[in-house]
């Protein structure tokens, strides 16, 4: 993930973490779309590659099967499967390497969650937690997940994804 | 209102009919029947009727057969005002106790905790339309749950945001205003605050992020030592904002209705 993006300000801070770990980062939104199909846009790289930082996903989805992003080809995260209930509620382990500096960083928790909040409205929120402080993975994400479902919501109402900084 | 959602939602059946629309919408009556096998159409339309009357369900003529669509305002309405913010507070009772649990009580700061929330998105849009779809009633009808705004916005003048059934729902007075870059006004609602309790602030920042893009940025806070119990509302931020960007990027609201 670009710097400049990811470093921007932006989740939504709360004290509801241990002392010595830092807040998890969540980030809601609402979409007009069904679950479904924002289920679709988080696991298919047709729609990945449109507003997650131009990455393709790999994965076949199923509860301890890893998974893969890739940007150009270069891994950029990767993880486990710990949890796929479609079209409800999508966990899994993530680790962050599209940068050298994040190699030592332990592996994180990332969560997706779908509800229906209305005909044809889907609540999504995402929650990245489990950093054990305030770690490179963390200063690099922050703001990264208020881009990325921001561009998930336009591609899916609009058709186009959010157009990036050149 | 409220009342009259509240016994509407009181009702098994009329539940179960909710539930249909939910599932799919646009139902005819001889449709809706069936969800109900042991009462009379006669029945099956009394039920209706009272939804309709507290507007969770509206009905359209076509050809010789009524539709039936689902409002799902008042029912988020009421989710907001009287269900989030029970969940917060529970939550927030839980995080105290495994905060006191955790925490060394001498070493507890005292007002290092003043409450904060920080909500951004990212819209394709102008700042000058961003900047209006918050300070214009033409708007904000359309996306924050029909409500109307009303100010000058000059530094120092009041506004105030009424509800579709003009109650009054949050008011205050303009702390800062730059056009249309940032505003900050002074928040008091009678579902964020006690009588008498001071006031919250909310900022809104609209920074250029991209090629016609804008990010958006709203921080809701409190002075430090401030009771004022800000996260109930902060809960419908998230609703707020992504009905802001949906009727800018789309011109269409988010929730139909």
């Amino acid at each position: 993930m670009p710097a400049d993006v990811v470093t921007s300000m932006s989740t939504k801070s709360t004290i509801t973490t241990p002392p010595g770990a830092p807040p998890d980062h969540v980030v809601t939104t609402f979409i007009r779309a069904t679950p479904e199909a924002v289920w679709l846009a988080l696991t298919e790289s047709g729609f990945t590659t449109r507003y997650y930082y131009g990455s393709t996903v790999e994965s076949d989805w199923q509860p301890g099967s890893s998974y893969r992003y890739a940007i150009d080809g270069e891994t950029a995260i990767e993880g486990e499967i710990v949890e796929a209930d479609r079209p409800r509620r999508l966990v899994m382990t993530f680790s962050a390497v599209w940068d050298p500096a994040l190699a030592a960083d332990a592996s994180t928790r990332l969560t997706w969650e779908l509800e229906p909040a209305g005909p044809g409205v889907t609540r999504l929120t995402v929650v990245h937690g489990g950093f054990e402080g305030e770690t490179e993975t963390y200063r690099q994400v922050t703001g990264g997940w208020s881009w990325i479902v921001a561009g998930l919501k336009s591609l899916l109402e609009t058709g186009e994804p959010l157009p990036r900084r050149a | 209102m409220d009342d009259e959602v509240f016994r509407a939602l009181a009702d098994a059946s009329r539940r179960t009919l909710l539930d249909r629309l939910f599932e799919r919408d646009g139902q005819t009556l001889g449709e809706l029947e069936t969800a109900l096998p042991g009462m009379s159409r006669f029945g099956v339309m009394k039920h209706l009727r009272v939804l309709e009357a507290a507007n969770l369900v509206s009905s359209r003529k076509v050809g010789r057969e009524r539709h039936h669509y689902l409002n799902p305002v008042p029912i988020r309405q009421l989710h907001d005002r009287w269900l989030d913010r029970y969940r917060i507070r529970a939550a927030d009772l839980l995080t105290d106790l495994r905060l006191t649990l955790e925490t060394e009580p001498m070493t507890m700061p005292v007002d290092a905790a003043a409450p904060k929330h920080v909500f951004s998105t990212f819209i394709r849009a102008t700042p000058d339309s961003i900047w209006r779809a918050l300070t214009q009633s033409e708007f904000t009808t359309r996306y924050w749950y029909g409500s109307t705004i009303q100010s000058d916005w000059a530094v120092g003048s009041p506004y105030e945001l009424r509800t579709a059934d003009d109650k009054p729902a949050i008011s205050g007075e303009v702390l800062e205003s730059d056009p249309p870059r940032r505003l900050v006004v002074s928040y008091t609602s009678p579902w964020a605050a006690k009588p008498g309790e001071q006031p919250s602030k909310v900022t809104f920042e609209i920074e250029e992020a991209g090629p016609g893009v804008q990010k958006l940025t709203l921080v809701h806070e409190t002075e430090p030592g401030a009771t004022t119990q800000i996260a109930e509302v902060a809960a419908g931020w998230p609703y707020i904002l992504s009905g802001l960007k949906t009727l800018l990027e789309t011109g269409e609201p988010l929730a139909g209705a």
